[in-house]
């Protein structure tokens, strides 16, 4: 791979070094590509090791160096030919004695700086050999005046370069005299020179806080990977660059073990549903905690739009996932369902670059949302059954003349297709992307800027999303002592969303209509309009859905700001003093207009009035932090990080909501243009008091320790419980530091960790604890008087719900890195649940807000990571699985079960949260006989000879709704997975992405509510022409006859329960980078690539229809899994173009 | 250096500024007041005291107008052929078959423990403050003890023993724990709660306060309580009181005591209040009373549902009245006009039908709750059943009543006997007091229940009232066949199921 090859002396030299995945670092920096702003501190010169050498080649003894020390040694491998072999002990020893002695007697000599040390022959520098053209020679030497051997000189847009000999000098030969020379080193910030005809150019390189170990984001900070104990996954913008995502969370699914982010709606701007280790809670808010910039956001959950949409993934450095206790525990209150952190990116010093990205993006529904339902044909052939099997039952003759058969079904084949009405909505819908950034900075002042605009249309026609985003990160080093940086990053945002969702029937969801609607009728009446109304003979009349799109208009805005700024001082010997301000700032504002021409289902005659609808809801959150940390390193081995912190906040929601009635006519939308009704108002607030601690402890990077604690006030809870503290505390042993481990070489790199902690939550509404009055006036003599009622109970005792969790993990490397796995076991156990549990209404009071309940997750995680070089093509994968169990232990004093809405879903003790609720299905009544044994239904008129069976549970030989319910399986799969993988091959870079699960189930409702067999007719499944129709017809035996006898097959039953076993290849990505030397001719554009990428295609589902992730409930945990008429999901293909200047 | 520890110590004093101070996370709500910082004031108080007023609104426009004349022989619930879902509710009462999750039974629980919590805690809040005067707690005290007299009266008719709560309720432990108390004591408590109420209430109040519980009023419904008790002695001495305090009559005009355009006149002791004008203070019966699709009698709006005729007189109790009643007009039509015009042979009570509100269901009718007919029909009762007696004052009562109505005054020769008096003092009451709320408590007082209801029920199947398709819905196996389990309501199974094993259901359930 080009990459790892750089142009030592002007000669291409390999240079090797075992740890690959550290050279693409390395050679990252070195050639200039972007590097994390990290603060690890450099090790200096003096690590000492314990290595043990017998019989081994200079080439081994590099090696070993390699592994037990931070070091990572370049060499030549001819250099190290017929060296002697190396017979020796050392002892915690510093490297460079080690080094010294290894190497003495030799040609060799080496440097050594910070964690690189380059072995070179002694004569290198006299050894140049003659260029034609001009020759530039130097000093490099750090700030103090030290030489900086090992430093790279590159001439800029080429790779051609050299690095720096032991004294720090360099010769370079061949630069043209308007070159531009990069300098860099590890560890230092790069330097970029024009040549303009000098022969000798000296420089000074300034260290920059950049480490080369993987540094991770934390709570109020950061930390080295190699100190972490603690259960944290991490994605950067590396590895979602490549693909073009219109939200932070599509970007990184299937990329996180232990997260799942369902895309519960294709409405452009819609949000998923994400869970970290499983529901963690019943009744509250079960999406992880958002710290963006450090700024932890109250973003709640809303369906259509998406919080996260006010993100621009491209403006994203890495997205940092807590998991355990020990690591989310310093946000205590907030924190049991997991901690996202995301970084924003920021400037660099002597880094200037503007980037352009492109992409547009064409859209379609996935076929797995297209339920196959009768066509024109099929639909009167099946109209026309429905009158003749009775007739033939009863032994009546067939009239010859089809007068019997109302004359639009007569020819069913001159009907042909008839209408697809699915097809009739949706569209093939475009999107673009345009997104510009521009970096820039020096050593005292950083900055970041971008703009993007993205714009999408949907899948179903008339609804739309778009956003213009911009975001300015600025850091400012003011003096030795004062810091100081500011965020903004404002986003205003539209769409229009359809009236999809809700329940069968109801009047205004297209996607109801689409399918039951009768196919016999065409959209458009004999002039060409659009028909308000769709009914054929005997059929349930339904609102023209192409009709709905066009008549009802539902709109939203939405501005949102964030906003964060900071005030650092470095108070010196390791102390920092930080205050941050952050302020969230979000407008939102609907509009809605449901024209008079919309029609009821079952109304078709009579046109409604108009509605319009304005809401009005802003939100207000500003959070003030101070924290105090403290670094040392204390006699060489022990370093500690100890943070203190403290931090109010408080968050204000106004709403405002008005509707207009009875409008004189539909061209005036504005709610005041007809009657104003139903004006209502709220306002909220809430606030929050912390105080936060940490300390981080670790000897010699080997044993690791840390203990957090947060105590929160929160104004939601009770006066007596408003205080909660929220401690935790993690062990880590690196065992590949052991001397025992030392002879396993194929471990490169081991650690063992522990955790346990505990996490609250508080997502619950504001004021729930404060009995409430609301207005109960009487009459006196006629007039009205004023009166108030206590309406609901007061719990002064209303306290935290609890989250405790332990971790058990481990991280290995394997043959030199090139292969890591990280595996965690963890128990959560959540109790003290805040739940509104009904009370006895003699209390006065139907229910009551109480701490009840105990719930746990509990299951494991495996990542694994492959780095792999064949030639010239590198690939890297991760495949992670992820096995959660979750098991409600109590729901209340009485362990009664939570029954969700529809009676569909069951939360109750020994099942999993939401689990689906129903009858068994035992097949059909064959025929009378089977049908006299039962077990029968009380009413007569809904069952009958060929109608549904179902298991009597509770053997009293009829069959009752809820009564003989029981559960019938569970959204929770047995695991999940995903897989991604990055390709690249000289120019070419390819990547793909794929996700599913194995077991769990989705209850089809959408299907369900098609089998209306007691009323009008309306259009069925395709399944619906394998049904039962005479004793003699029985269909495949699973379907019952279309009579009323089969009403009780729509009530929930497992024929609606499938397997969702799925796998959905979520992106792919092919990608071509013009050559080097193709740009190279022009002095504009430094890089710039094209790809292609497909997106939601290819889905494997044991699922016959819908999508595997779709959920009527939304967020709501005890409404899971419910594929219920939801916004098809797309599928897309994009083009687009990268383009840095 | 020295700026350093200036930072530092900067903020460390705006930390403390919000840190130390609690009362950043005691929040005050913007949408609702709190109960904790209510009551404070004589104006808060009036409100706590009109919120407990209104739980009787709530109760009597939900279940309590149906509750004592559905089950019994004068009314019965327009069968709804169309609609099989809400209806089965009220045709469970009025076929005395209610299962334990009938809509009826819970409503009435929930909306009567509703207003004895509001009871309960403003009288927990009158103990003991010094905002009010000593009269105008007394009056305070004694209208919610009258008032919680109402609520457990019912409560206890309708299911027995039932839970006694006369304490707010504070802890949610307590809220699952509440069980039945006997009968007898909740008896008890509602003697004392009157008893209370009659030495701490006023005998009247100046012209704007008229409406509210006066002296008279929990005198009356004491004596009604001891009537339904059997115990005739103390109920008349409460009758007597009324009677003689002279605050009281007969109004002229039997038309007139229901007349929204006269409310709070001589002859009405108590009324739930009620007033029209979109301000959720109106009554619901015009609208639930009116006959099914029957917008076009109805000079209201009755919005896009249709009436749901909840009761309509029985043909039995139709017959029954004699001719030249006045009261026959006041009780029911026996038909409607449609918009066309047509004929409907429905017959509907009309006692609360007042045209003139927008809307049907607020409705300026106020519930006659405790009117003077009613206790002159009692004395009349107790005092035949002390002894009859050919020209007693029992016979005068009686006849008060009847010549009001235009009907001849009955003599000593067409009441020869106790049981023809007698007979002759139900039969008044069940016309007089038709439709509100009396009927069916005289039954079960008189232990003729079960039986009348057979009865009545023989001819109200063979006859139905209005239009039964009775091949798609025949009658139910156990219609009209009660049995003393069915003279009280089931405990609503809801309830039960929240605290299983503390609430037991009522025998036969």
């Amino acid at each position: 791979m080009k990459k790892n090859q750089i142009y030592l002396y002007g000669e291409d030299i390999s240079i090797h070094t075992k740890k690959c995945f550290f050279i693409m670092k390395l050679t990252a920096i070195l050639v200039l590509i972007g590097c994390l702003h990290l603060s690890a501190k450099s090790l200096g010169q003096s690590q000492r090791i314990s290595v043990d050498f017998r019989n081994s080649s200079i080439k081994e003894v590099f090696n070993e160096i390699e592994r037990v020390s931070d070091y990572t040694v370049f060499y030549r491998s001819e250099d190290l030919t017929d060296l002697r072999k190396i017979n020796e002990s050392f002892s915690d020893k510093p490297v460079f004695e080690i080094l010294d002695d290894v190497l003495k007697g030799t040609n060799l000599s080496y440097v050594l700086k910070s964690r690189v040390i380059v072995v070179l022959p002694k004569d290198h520098s006299e050894a140049v050999t003659q260029q034609k053209g001009g020759t530039v020679t130097g000093v490099i030497t750090d700030a103090n005046g030290n030489p900086v051997p090992g430093a790279s000189i590159v001439i800029k847009g080429t790779t051609v370069g050299t690095i720096s000999n032991a004294n720090g000098s360099y010769t370079l030969a061949n630069v043209p005299a308007n070159a531009t020379l990069l300098f860099s080193f590890v560890g230092m910030r790069t330097l970029e020179l024009s040549v303009d005809g000098r022969t000798s150019l000296s420089v000074v390189m300034e260290e920059e806080a950049i480490g080369i170990g993987e540094v991770v984001a934390i709570g109020y900070g950061s930390l080295s990977n190699r100190r972490v104990s603690s259960s944290i996954s991490m994605v950067k913008a590396d590895q979602i660059k490549d693909a073009p995502n219109p939200t932070m969370d599509q970007a990184i699914i299937g990329k996180v073990p232990g997260m799942q982010i369902k895309q519960v709606s294709g409405q452009p701007g819609s949000s998923s549903v994400i869970r970290i280790r499983g529901d963690a809670s019943i009744s509250t808010n079960n999406s992880p905690l958002y710290v963006i910039d450090g700024f932890p956001v109250n973003f709640g959950y809303d369906e259509t739009r998406s919080p996260l949409q006010m993100l621009n993934p491209n403006d994203i450095e890495s997205i940092s996932i807590l998991k355990d206790a020990a690591s989310t525990s310093i946000y205590g209150s907030r924190a049991s369902n997991g901690v996202v952190i995301i970084k924003t990116k920021s400037g660099q010093a002597g880094k200037s670059n503007i980037v352009f990205n492109y992409n547009s993006m064409l859209q379609t529904y996935h076929p797995h949302s297209k339920i196959k339902v009768l066509n024109g044909e099929q639909f009167a052939q099946y109209a026309i059954d429905q009158i003749e099997d009775p007739m033939r039952a009863k032994g009546l003759p067939i009239p010859a003349d089809k007068s019997h058969i109302p004359a639009d079904y007569r020819n069913p084949a001159a009907i042909g297709e008839g209408t697809d009405w699915f097809e009739e909505i949706m569209q093939l819908a475009p999107a673009q992307t345009y997104d510009v950034t521009f970096t820039n900075g020096n050593d005292k002042s950083q900055s970041f800027m971008s703009a993007g605009y993205y714009n999408q249309d949907g899948v179903i026609k008339n609804t739309k999303f778009e956003r213009i985003s911009a975001r300015a990160n600025m850091n400012l080093q003011l003096n030795k002592i004062i810091s100081a940086g500011m965020n903004i990053a404002p986003t205003y945002s539209w769409g229009r969303k359809a009236p999809t969702g809700g329940a069968t029937w109801s009047a205004q969801s297209v996607m109801s209509s689409v399918f039951q609607a009768s196919p016999v009728v065409s959209p458009y009446d004999e002039q060409g309009n659009l028909r308000p109304y769709i009914q054929s003979s005997g059929t349930f009349g339904y609102p023209n859905p192409l009709h709905l799109l066009e008549n009802i208009e539902d709109r939203y805005k939405k501005f949102t700001a964030l906003t964060n700024g900071f005030f650092q001082a470095d108070l010196q010997n390791g102390f920092i003093l930080k205050t941050t301000g952050n302020l969230f700032y979000d407008d939102t504002k609907g509009t809605y207009f449901k024209s008079s021409e919309v029609r009821n289902w079952q109304g078709g005659d009579h046109p409604n009035d108009a509605v319009s609808k304005l809401s009005d809801q802003k939100t207000i959150n500003w959070v003030w932090e101070n924290t105090l940390n403290y670094t040392k390193t204390l006699a060489e081995n022990h370093h500690v990080d100890v943070l203190l912190g403290y931090t109010a906040e408080k968050s204000l929601i106004e709403y405002f909501h008005a509707e207009g009635v009875k409008f004189p006519n539909d061209i005036i939308r504005n709610v005041q243009a007809g009657e104003i009704d139903n004006v209502n108002s709220s306002k909220s607030e809430q606030t929050l008091i912390s105080y936060l601690g940490r300390a981080n402890y670790s000897y010699k990077d080997k044993y690791l320790a840390s203990a957090t604690i947060r105590r929160d006030g929160s104004s939601r809870l009770g006066t007596n419980r408003k205080w909660g503290n929220f401690p935790s505390a993690s062990l880590g042993w690196r065992v590949s530091s052991e001397e025992f481990m030392k002879g396993i070489r194929q471990i490169s790199d081991m650690k063992l960790r522990v955790s346990y902690g505990l996490t609250g939550n508080k997502e619950i509404g504001d004021y729930l604890y404060i009995s409430a009055l609301t207005r109960s006036d009487y009459v006196i003599n006629g007039q009205v008087k004023p009166g108030q009622v206590v309406s609901s109970f007061e719990n002064l005792d209303l306290g935290w719900e609890n989250t405790t969790q332990f971790d058990l993990g481990m991280d290995v490397s394997f043959f030199n890195n090139r292969y890591s796995l990280s595996v965690d076991y963890y128990q959560k156990i959540t109790e003290d649940m805040l739940l509104q549990v009904p009370v006895a209404t003699a209390s006065g009071y139907s229910s009551a807000w109480m701490n009840i309940g105990k719930m746990e997750n509990k299951g494991m995680e495996f990542s694994l990571n492959a780095k792999n070089k064949i030639g010239e093509l590198s690939i890297e994968t991760d495949l992670n699985l992820y096995f959660n169990r979750n098991t409600v232990l109590e729901t209340n004093k009485f362990n009664d079960p939570i029954i969700g809405s529809g009676n569909w879903t069951i939360t109750t003790v020994g099942f999993p949260i939401s689990s689906f609720y129903g009858s068994i299905s035992d097949g059909i009544f064959m025929n009378q006989a089977e049908f006299d044994k039962g077990p029968r239904y009380s009413n007569a008129s809904q069952e009958g000879v060929g109608g549904p069976r179902y298991i009597d549970l509770d053997g009293n030989g009829i069959h009752k709704d809820v009564e003989d319910y029981t559960v019938i399986g569970s959204p929770e799969p047995i695991c999940s997975y995903g897989l991604s993988s990055r390709l690249a091959y000289k120019d070419f870079d390819l990547s793909f992405v794929f996700n599913g699960q194995i077991g769990g189930q989705v209850h089809n409702a959408t299907s369900q509510w098609y089998f209306l067999f007691e009323g009008p007719l309306v259009n069925n499944s395709v399944e619906v022409l394998n049904r039962w129709r005479t004793p003699e017809n029985t269909g495949n035996g699973r379907i019952p006859v279309a009579s009323s006898a089969s009403v009780r097959y729509r009530m929930t039953n497992d024929a609606w329960i499938h397997d969702n076993s799925y796998l959905w290849f979520r992106n792919v990505t092919l990608g071509y980078s013009l050559p080097k030397n193709l740009l190279n001719k022009q002095e504009v554009v430094k890089n710039a690539r094209l790809y292609f990428t497909a997106m939601n295609t290819l889905l494997l589902s044991k699922n016959k229809w819908g999508m595997p992730e779709a959920s009527q409930g939304g967020n709501s945990a005890t409404n899971a899994g419910i594929d219920h008429n939801s916004y098809p999901i797309p599928m897309s293909f994009t083009i687009g173009a990268n383009i840095t200047f | 250096m020295k700026i350093k520890y200036k930072i530092l110590l900067a903020v460390l004093i705006m930390a403390n500024t919000i840190g130390c101070n609690d009362s950043f996370i005691e929040l005050t709500p913007y949408n609702f007041l709190s109960s904790s910082s209510f009551y404070k004031t004589k104006t808060e108080f009036e409100q706590g005291v009109m919120g407990v007023y209104g739980g009787l609104q709530n109760f009597y426009n939900g279940v309590g107008y149906i509750m004592g004349d559905l089950p019994s022989d004068v009314a019965t619930k327009q069968f709804n052929n169309g609609d099989r879902g809400l209806p089965q509710a009220f045709e469970e009462v009025d076929e005395l078959r209610i299962p334990s999750n009938n809509g009826n039974a819970s409503s009435a629980w929930n909306s009567v423990y509703n207003g004895i919590s509001q009871a309960n805690i403003v009288l927990e809040k009158l103990e003991g403050q010094s905002i009010l005067t000593e009269g105008e707690t007394k009056q305070y005290q004694g209208e919610i003890k009258f008032i919680r007299a109402i609520h457990y009266f019912n409560l206890v008719r309708l299911y027995g023993d039932v839970p006694l709560i006369l304490k707010p309720v504070k802890s949610t432990n307590e809220a699952l724990s509440l069980s039945r108390t006997s009968k007898t004591e909740v008896y008890n408590a509602v003697i004392v709660d009157l008893t209370e109420a009659i030495e701490k209430l006023p005998v009247e109040y100046s012209a704007d306060q008229k409406g509210r519980a006066t002296k008279g009023a929990a005198q009356a419904l004491l004596g009604k309580v001891y009537h339904f008790l059997g115990q005739k002695e103390n109920a008349l001495q409460q009758f007597r009181a009324v009677m003689n305090s002279g605050k009281y009559d007969l109004l002229p005009n039997y038309a007139k005591v229901f007349d929204p355009a006269s409310k709070n006149h001589i002859e009405s002791i108590f009324d739930i209040q009620y007033v029209t004008g979109g301000l959720n203070e109106g009554s619901v019966f015009a609208y639930t009373l009116a006959p099914l699709n029957s917008h076009s009698v109805l000079t209201f709006n009755m919005g896009s549902s249709p009436a749901c005729a909840v009761m309509v007189p029985t043909n039995e109790f139709m017959s029954e009245i004699e001719p030249g009643d006045l009261r026959k007009s006041v009780l029911f039509r026996e038909n409607y006009n449609d918009a066309s015009g047509a004929t409907v042979n429905v017959p509907w009570i009309v006692k609360y039908y007042y045209p003139g509100p927008a809307n049907g269901n607020d409705s300026h009718a106020n519930w006659p709750f405790l009117r003077y007919a009613d206790i002159l029909l009692s004395v009349a009762e107790i005092l035949n059943e002390n002894g009859y007696s050919a020209s007693s004052e029992a016979l005068t009562l009686l006849n008060r009543i009847r010549t009001r109505a235009g009907l001849p005054a009955k003599t000593a020769v067409d009441l020869p006997n106790q049981e023809a008096f007698r007979l002759a003092v139900e039969k008044e009451r069940k016309v007089e007091l038709a439709f509100e709320g009396h009927r069916w408590w005289d039954l079960i007082r008189t232990g003729k229940a079960v039986s009348r209801i057979t009865d009545h029920g023989k001819k109200e199947m063979a006859n139905p009232t209005t239009f039964r398709d009775t091949n798609r819905f025949p009658w139910a196996i156990d219609s009209y066949l009660p049995t003393n389990n069915d003279l009280i309501w089931p405990i609503p199974q809801g309830e039960i199921d929240k605290v299983p094993g503390v609430l037991v259901q009522n025998p036969g359930y």
